[in-house]
């Protein structure tokens, strides 16, 4: 063996006494606290929707997990997000055990039940087994197969067997769409660039051979919403399971016999109510909501998000969220028809092309910020 | 007289101008501000900028450049000396009022 040298000596010191240093002043356990609230949120949410719909399977050790038959954010929202957060539950969550036998039992995922999916939900479930797929290196699986038709030909046409880096058993050609609807491929990005949103509209474009609004409308809400992204992922906020990978994903439809194009865009931050309050327009908003939300400890989130789409409508001062969601809308007030959708935190609004704002509230947060453009192209 | 820069968005920056900060993307508010229009501002130019060939100039991206200066020190009136917009494409007339309404915002702010 060498010896050491002085020199060598004394660095190997100077390394150890910076390392003592550096971990003294680190605050003790603070990401493993903000970890731990986020998981105990996350329980709480998912304590409070349906159970799961787990199918015992005669393989020793398998249990299979279903989604719903519809999964759809908008009239199924229960049922679509418990099965998501088992979904994201399951790789870092409590094992499920066999009723029976007690013993810890791994989880397939069986999408054959699904019948109808919503482009939303579509987009979420590929994001999350996507987030999954990038942090763990996991490599999903697929019994395409025996999926539904209209099911497996969105998966394809929107790319999302490629985003999941799956092989489909299936091609096109085996199975030829049975589905009015057809997709575009999707985007995934992490950072604002404008060539995205380009780049989706003149997909769309070029799917129905329609415009969809006015090019620069249609160019500055997608590259606004992606623009939204940036707040959602702060970092003295713990997102459960932790290793967020701080991207968005973006997927477009259209419906050849509704003649109906659809936009989504998807993060899995912390939700637009939760940051609002960092915004410049917070005290704006607090305003609008009126006296008894803004003293009630737990605000409804519809409200806040509506509250900041109309601060954003109607103020100049631009140093906040509002008019980045105003401009979300402005694609809707131009062309006039259709309707934006945010689903974030406990609040779903829908804002429609006469100005009216609709909004509900759900028990359990979204696992995210979900933005769903939809328009009529028909005469 | 000062002399005249002229920059073109599009050509000398990118033709898909968005987001707020420096961090948020390639092609952002700040970035264009400070690598682009600043210099020139700063070395006592007046600044023809060119609009024309843009995809669109998102709101953020827009406020973090003419807000962000009136919040670097300029004021309204300096500002407007010093720039002016120009464009052939009709459909960019909406773009130079909404920069200075951003201006006049901050500075109302500031």
């Amino acid at each position: 063996m060498r010896k050491l040298t002085q020199r060598r000596k004394a660095w190997l010191l100077r390394r150890a006494q910076y390392e003592v240093q550096r971990r003294a002043h680190r605050p003790i356990n603070v990401m493993g606290a903000r970890r731990a609230t986020a998981l105990q949120v996350f329980r709480t949410a998912r304590a409070s929707l349906p159970e799961a719909n787990l199918l015992y399977d005669e393989r020793p050790g398998l249990c299979v997990l279903r989604p719903p038959a519809d999964l759809n954010f908008e009239g199924n929202y229960d049922e679509s997000l418990a099965f998501l957060m088992d979904i994201r539950g399951r790789s870092v969550g409590r094992p499920i055990l066999h009723p029976k036998t007690g013993k810890p039992l791994r989880i397939l995922t069986d999408f054959a039940a699904l019948r109808t999916i919503s482009s939303g939900a579509g987009l979420v479930l590929a994001a999350e087994i996507d987030r999954r797929r990038l942090v763990t290196g996991a490599k999903p699986r697929s019994w395409d197969e025996e999926w539904d038709p209209a099911v497996r030909a969105y998966f394809e046409q929107a790319g999302l067997f490629e985003l999941l880096g799956i092989q489909p058993q299936l091609t096109s050609t085996d199975s030829p769409p049975t589905s009015d609807l057809q997709a575009v491929r999707f985007i995934r990005g992490r950072s604002v660039r404008g060539e995205y949103g380009a780049a989706l509209r003149d997909r769309l474009e070029a799917l129905c051979g329609k415009t969809i609004g006015p090019k620069r409308t249609v160019y500055e809400a997608i590259s606004e919403a992606i623009a939204n992204t940036r707040h959602a992922y702060p970092q003295d906020v713990a997102i459960w399971p932790t290793k967020a990978t701080g991207s968005w994903w973006a997927a477009g439809t259209w419906n050849s016999a509704t003649d109906v194009v659809s936009l989504q865009l998807y993060d899995q931050g912390v939700g637009i109510p939760a940051t609002l309050p960092r915004s410049g327009h917070w005290s704006d908003i607090m305003k609008m909501v009126g006296l008894g939300e803004r003293l009630h400890p737990e605000r409804s989130d519809d409200r806040l998000i509506v509250a900041a789409l109309e601060v954003g409508r109607t103020s100049t001062g631009e140093q906040g969220r509002g008019k980045g969601l105003a401009e979300m809308a402005s694609w809707i007030d131009k062309l006039g028809n259709g309707f934006l959708r945010i689903t974030s935190g406990r609040g779903s609004i829908t804002y429609r092309s006469d100005g009216e704002t609709s909004g509900t509230s759900r028990r359990a947060p979204f696992c995210g910020t979900l933005i769903e453009w939809e328009i009529g192209l028909g005469g | 007289m000062a002399d005249v820069a002229t920059i073109s968005i599009a050509r000398d920056f990118s033709p898909f101008p968005a987001g707020r900060k420096r961090g948020d993307g390639p092609f952002t508010g700040e970035t264009f501000r400070e690598d682009v229009l600043r210099p020139k501002l700063a070395g006592g130019q007046h600044v023809i900028l060119d609009i024309d060939g843009v995809e669109g100039l998102p709101s953020s991206f827009l406020e973090e450049v003419f807000g962000g200066l009136i919040r670097l020190g300029w004021t309204t009136d300096n500002l407007k000396n010093a720039v002016e917009f120009r464009h052939t494409d009709p459909d960019l007339e909406v773009y130079p009022p909404l920069a200075w309404r951003f201006a006049e915002a901050a500075a109302s702010v500031h």
